[in-house]
């Protein structure tokens, strides 16, 4: 046996074999030790130990002021609420004084953990390190099975809110080529990380962190330096976005886990003038709170948290309500963006549930550090629970309008057709942006820095936002896909209604603006405004026929596919700068902003021209990143192949690089901003109503017949509650 | 009467509210078919769905009937007057002396309706519309061509509240058992549920098309014979109104049932069975006289035929080890197969039917890891070489074997191979263990695992269903490999004497001869 084993050894054949496991062997072990430092040459990434001033040890006497102030405070905020009806101011202080002396009043902290922390001998908050000498592993529940441990880092890197993109299935959305996103065949990075979306440095690679000479009014003109970019709110700490895993294969450095910033969610004290760009000899990241006043006020998320940064993409940063615009920074204070991404604010003043004390995860009800956003939508956001239902039925049935009386009968009727959101939110914020032109800003005096120009702002219906069928289905480029059931023959909104901009009122407005925004710019009034008065303009008659082809062989049985309701959206459209090397019949590959070049020169192409100089847009247009995602990408965009033809020449010109409007508007869901009381049946049942029954698919007959309905006798005096 | 009632309604609804349309429903349906319609019920808390969707209501029994062939002419009104809110409809008020529909015997689904379950336990409240939504009501296994289809449909009446933990909590404080729990002792429970329906098990067999009689769980079928028998329940319920009748010509029993499905028991084809008694009996006639002129042959031996020459070791031990469990395995599996496949409601034939479904998977399981221990073993040990023939004149060799055991051996002549270490095997014996170790064996495990699993076995092969082909081909194997084995008892007995081989298999030691 011992004889056969070593004749076996010493045969030829064996030899090659063991030379060739060895060198396998060796690449593999090399792969494990210089894969990340391969990965940062490649992409231009840096990682390095993060520190933050902020985190600070406090000795055992500030930490009892510490305790003592945080439980002042909190007894006095509640003796605040307690006393609100008491008119008398005076009389008001007095009660409160006496609150605030009585032992039994609110005895108990909400804060748990500065019983743990105290008990642990914990006085420096040092970031999730600190969280997880306790938090090792944490506890999931998912109804319907039993909880399960998992590991609390490995739950929060893998979650949205960390890297911002998804490879596996569960996106709704629909590439122009007819296939739902990585539901078949090779599944590729997306999600907010590289969307198609018009915002400069969308592309976070490129706009994480930024310093803005500024020359604001405030200010009489002399510069100030202010912070601008995508890592104000995500969690990452890094110099760049957390994008590790996008990469294939990848690992989060420990350096980039210790960044993340546990408190931005979960402290109820966390100071957001801690928020700024900071410049060290690496390069620029985002500070952080990580003072121990804002560890140990640590809770469950509550919608404050979340608003600090959604509120931005809801209301808006300009919103009065936004809880952040407050606390813009000690040093460079944050820019806020002008204008509001979809115009419904989650305030006590506009939203129903708001003002019910509701926190955001009463609806988006997490799994661990996941959070479902429901399983409809238009835009290529990542979902961290794909299948998970966020909606109005969890609470409401389908029964929701619940007084025994005819008309909630009848209201209950039409939950069939029409989504909540079709009746309770019945206008958006007026600072909602329908027409924004990135490629002429124009000097903003206020801030003192220049800004895109919006040629159209709206929150009415039919303006800034308006009806369409949706069967929780977008396209690549965030089109609702949806059809009437009661006629799917003639609605095909890709090629009519989602390519123009409706109304007389919103033209006359737009035309307005572009006359007095860009009078200076020697423009072709009326050139410029057919481009988003009808976007398919911008097309070749062969895009043109390409394009109706597409829609109809890719996007029409995907409309007819599920239940369509008739759901508002949010109108969108704007004016950037495309690579039309590669361009399809529904838009070109959009190029993002350097945003320091973009604000403090007003040129954007030199600001693309900057942004586009960053390693990994060049990488982009290499062989590897075109075979490894984006040939699939721009089959979704239905532009085909990716041309990695470099949009920058040797001698620094941009070539192939044109601005254009987007070829169709985009629609965005809204769901927040709900009033209670819902429209009256007259607002579309009337001849002059809000519903274009025609445009939504309806024969002339029957479109004629919702408008002039006999039950509307009975009906019209129904009011609803406010 | 009723179709005076139609044109009178008729008359009544066309100007009531616009004047537009011909057909009276459609006014109704203007709100009434909007699948959404529904009112949150404030005082009970329940959500009470008034809607009637057209494209249900036209594939209803009740098709050809007005609104106010039932409802009150007055709900023409709009909006409805309030004393219309409490009307009381009953079945019975169309149907008690309607010759059209006499074949459902409606006095007797009602009385059998008041000493159901529901009705005891719920009291008078419990109405017909309770479980059936009138509008939509069909009449499907009586009609349906698709059996699974009546199923379903039938299912889903009892689903609305036993599967619905809401609509459950609404009906009665019991707390909510979920129907896997119910059911644990069912073995594939989803096939079940697909193929029977809760009736089939849950009401009275003593009315049989009536079925209205909803037994309290008790008294439920909870024996698998009922239906898993010759003289299955099925046929006298689920399968009473299969008209279409394929498979009765070609003999099997119960043929209604095998239009779609098979089931353990009840699955039996006259003409199969008669053959297979037929050869089962041949071979033991022929096994009959074979030894009797070998006894005979035997008493004629010479006393220096049964001194052995020497010793060798012929079977180690984990080729004995595998030998004797298969030989356990295969008596196991051939009696629970034997009780399965002629399952009685009067009385198991050889062990109880439950017991015999445990036994007959265990064993299966083990005869699959005992098979995988023969392979791996022949491979490494090199033992698979006993099993290749050698072709050339194999023929020659085989008509030798065979005319040894068919003469030679009543004239105690040598066997015409002699056994040696590396051909255990006569060219007879290595052609049948071929084809039963790597043939037989093979198929009647992958079956066996098919049946195991039934979900995931293929719908339908070549137009035939699937689990029936499937049953068919363990069935017919398992009874060749039952037949191999009788043959291969008695043939163990033709050694150089009676019980040599025995031994031999048993210590591993074959006794060598030179005679």
């Amino acid at each position: 046996m011992n004889d056969n084993f070593k004749s076996i050894i010493k045969s030829k054949r064996t030899k090659v074999l063991l030379y060739i496991f060895g060198v396998v062997a060796i690449i593999v072990i090399a792969l494990q030790f210089f894969y990340e430092d391969g990965i940062e040459w490649y992409t231009g990434v840096i990682n390095e130990d993060l520190t933050y001033d902020t985190s600070v040890e406090l000795t055992e006497g500030e930490f009892r002021n510490l305790v003592n102030d945080i439980i002042y405070n909190e007894k006095k905020d509640e003796a605040k609420r307690v006393t609100a009806g008491v008119g008398d101011e005076l009389i008001r202080q007095e009660r409160i004084q006496i609150l605030l002396n009585t032992p039994s009043f609110r005895k108990e902290t909400k804060f748990q953990h500065i019983k743990y922390f105290d008990k642990a001998g914990i006085r420096q908050y040092e970031g999730p390190s600190t969280c997880l000498t306790c938090h090792e592993t944490m506890q999931v529940k998912v109804p319907g099975s039993p909880p399960k441990d998992v590991n609390t880092m490995d739950d929060i890197i893998n979650s949205v809110h960390f890297r911002f993109h998804q490879k596996a299935t569960g996106f709704t959305t629909i590439g122009f080529d007819g296939r739902q996103v990585n539901e078949k065949g090779r599944k590729i990075p997306v999600g907010k990380i590289d969307r198609a979306c018009g915002i400069p440095g969308s592309f976070s690679w490129t706009g994480w962190a930024a310093l803005i000479k500024t020359y604001p009014e405030s200010a009489n003109g002399n510069e100030v330096l202010r912070s601008e970019g995508c890592g104000q709110c995500h969690i990452g700490g890094n110099y760049h976005p957390a994008t590790e895993t996008m990469l294939p294969d990848a690992k989060v450095p420990e350096s980039a886990e210790q960044g993340i910033d546990c408190l931005i969610c979960h402290s109820q004290q966390y100071d957001f003038n801690q928020k700024f760009v900071l410049k060290d000899e690496y390069g620029m990241r985002w500070n952080q709170d990580r003072s121990l006043r804002a560890a140990i006020t640590v809770t469950n998320p509550e919608a404050d948290n979340c608003l600090y940064c959604h509120q931005h993409n809801m209301g808006g940063d300009a919103f009065e309500g936004n809880k952040a615009a407050k606390s813009l920074g000690h040093q460079n204070q944050r820019l806020l963006h002008e204008g509001s991404k979809r115009g419904n604010a989650f305030s006590p003043g506009n939203d129903v549930h708001s003002a019910a004390g509701m926190n955001c995860t009463d609806c988006h009800r997490p799994e661990g550090h996941k959070i479902p956003r429901g399983n409809k939508g238009t835009d290529l956001v990542a979902n961290d629970l794909p299948g998970k239902i966020v909606s109005c039925e969890n609470c409401h049935t389908y029964a929701p309008h619940i007084s025994n009386s005819i008309e909630s009968v009848m209201l209950n009727g039409h939950v069939e057709r029409l989504a909540c959101e079709t009746c309770h939110i019945k206008e958006l914020e007026h600072t909602n942006v329908v027409l924004r032109d990135w490629t002429n800003p124009h000097w903003d005096k206020e801030e003192g820095m220049y800004v895109p120009t919006d040629i159209l702002r709206s929150g009415e219906i039919n303006i800034g936002f308006t009806f369409y069928w949706f069967n929780g289905n977008g396209t690549f480029l965030a089109n609702a896909i949806g059809s009437n059931p009661s006629n799917d023959t003639v609605y095909n909104p890709l090629m009519d209604r989602m390519t123009k901009l409706g109304g007389e009122k919103a033209i006359r407005s737009a035309r307005e603006n572009v006359l007095d925004l860009l009078k200076k710019k020697n423009i072709q009034v009326d050139d410029y405004m057919n481009a988003f008065l009808n976007t398919l303009s911008q097309l070749s008659p062969e895009q043109l026929k390409r394009r109706e082809d597409m829609v109809r062989e890719k996007i029409l049985p995907a409309q007819k596919t599920g239940e369509s309701k008739i759901y508002p959206f949010k109108l969108f459209n704007s004016r950037m700068y495309e690579d039309l090397g590669n361009e399809g019949p529904f838009g070109g590959m959009i190029l993002p902003f350097d945003y320091q070049v973009y604000y403090e020169t007003g040129k954007p192409l030199d600001a693309v021209k900057k942004a586009i100089s960053h390693p990994i847009i060049k990488r982009m247009y290499e062989l590897p990143f075109k075979e490894y995602m984006m040939d699939e990408f721009m089959k979704y965009f239905g532009a085909g192949e990716w041309k990695t033809e470099f949009p920058l020449t040797k001698d620094g010109k941009l070539k192939n690089v044109e601005a254009r409007w987007m070829r169709q508007y985009g629609t965005l869901m809204v769901n927040h901003g709900i009033s209670k009381a819902g429209r009256t049946c007259t607002e579309c049942h009337s001849p002059d109503g809000i519903m274009n029954f025609e445009e939504l698919g309806y024969t002339h007959q029957r479109a004629e017949e919702l408008r002039k309905l006999p039950e509307m006798k009975y009906f019209k005096n129904f009011v609803t509650k406010k | 009467m009723k179709s005076f009632i139609s044109v009178l309604a008729m008359l009544l609804f066309i100007p009531a509210l616009t004047g537009a349309f011909n057909e009276p429903d459609q006014a109704c349906y203007r709100c009434h078919g909007m699948p959404t319609l529904s009112m949150k019920d404030l005082s009970s808390g329940k959500i009470r769905n008034l809607s009637i969707l057209p494209k249900d209501a036209s594939n209803s029994v009740h098709k050809f009937l007005y609104c106010t062939d039932c409802h009150s002419e007055d709900f023409a009104e709009f909006p409805h007057p309030k004393a219309l809110y409490s009307e009381n409809i009953s079945c019975l008020d169309c149907h008690e002396d309607d010759p059209d529909t006499n074949f459902i015997q409606f006095n007797k689904v009602y009385e059998a309706f008041g000493k159901s379950v529901h009705v005891q336990k719920l009291g008078d409240s419990f109405s017909c519309f309770d479980c059936h939504e009138m509008h939509s009501f069909q009449l499907h296994a009586r009609v349906s061509k698709e059996v699974q289809d009546a199923v379903l449909y039938d299912n889903h009446t009892c689903l609305n509240c036993h599967g619905n933990e809401d609509k459950f909590n609404s009906m009665t404080d019991k707390v909510f058992p979920g129907l896997e729990a119910t059911h644990y002792f069912l073995p594939h429970q989803q096939l079940h549920w697909k193929n029977v329906r809760c009736l089939d098990c849950h009401s009275d067999p003593e009315q049989p098309g009536v079925s209205h009689l909803i037994l309290p769980k008790e008294k439920a079928v909870k024996n698998c014979v009922e239906c898993h028998s010759a003289n299955s329940r099925l046929a006298q319920t689920l399968y009473k109104f299969q008209s279409t009748i394929d498979r009765s010509e070609q003999g099997f029993v119960n043929a209604v049932i095998l239009n779609n499905s098979y089931v353990i028991g009840a699955t039996r084809n006259y003409y199969l069975n008669l053959l297979s008694f037929v050869i089962f009996g041949l071979m033991l006639f022929v096994l009959g006289m074979h030894g009797y002129f070998y006894a005979g042959a035997i008493r004629r031996r010479t006393s220096s035929h049964s001194h052995p020459a020497g010793k060798e070791y012929f079977y180690p031990l984990w080729l004995r080890l595998w030998h004797w469990i298969n030989a356990l395995l295969f008596i196991a599996l051939i009696i629970s197969g034997l009780t399965l496949q002629y399952a009685r409601v009067e009385g198991d034939p050889l062990i109880g039917f439950g017991t015999a479904i445990t036994i007959h998977n265990v064993s299966g399981i083990t005869l699959t890891l005992n098979y995988l221990l023969f392979f791996i073993g022949n491979i490494i040990t090199g033992n698979y070489k006993q099993y290749v023939p050698i072709i050339k004149g194999i023929f020659e060799r085989l008509f030798l074997q065979a005319k040894f055991y068919a003469m030679g051996i009543f004239k105690n002549e040598p066997h015409p191979f002699e056994t040696t270490i590396k051909k255990k095997f006569n060219p007879l014996q290595q052609i049948t263990y071929l084809n039963i170790m790597y043939i037989l064996l093979p198929v009647i495990i992958i079956s066996g695992w098919g049946l195991l699993f039934p979900e995931t076995i293929l719908d339908e092969f070549l137009g035939a269903n699937g689990l029936f082909l499937t049953a068919l081909v363990h069935t017919v194997t398992g009874f060749f490999l039952s037949l191999f084995m009788f043959g291969h008892i008695y043939l163990a007995t033709t050694g150089h004497t009676v019980t040599s081989n025995f031994k031999a298999m048993l210590n591993g030691w074959h006794e060598v001869h030179h005679d």
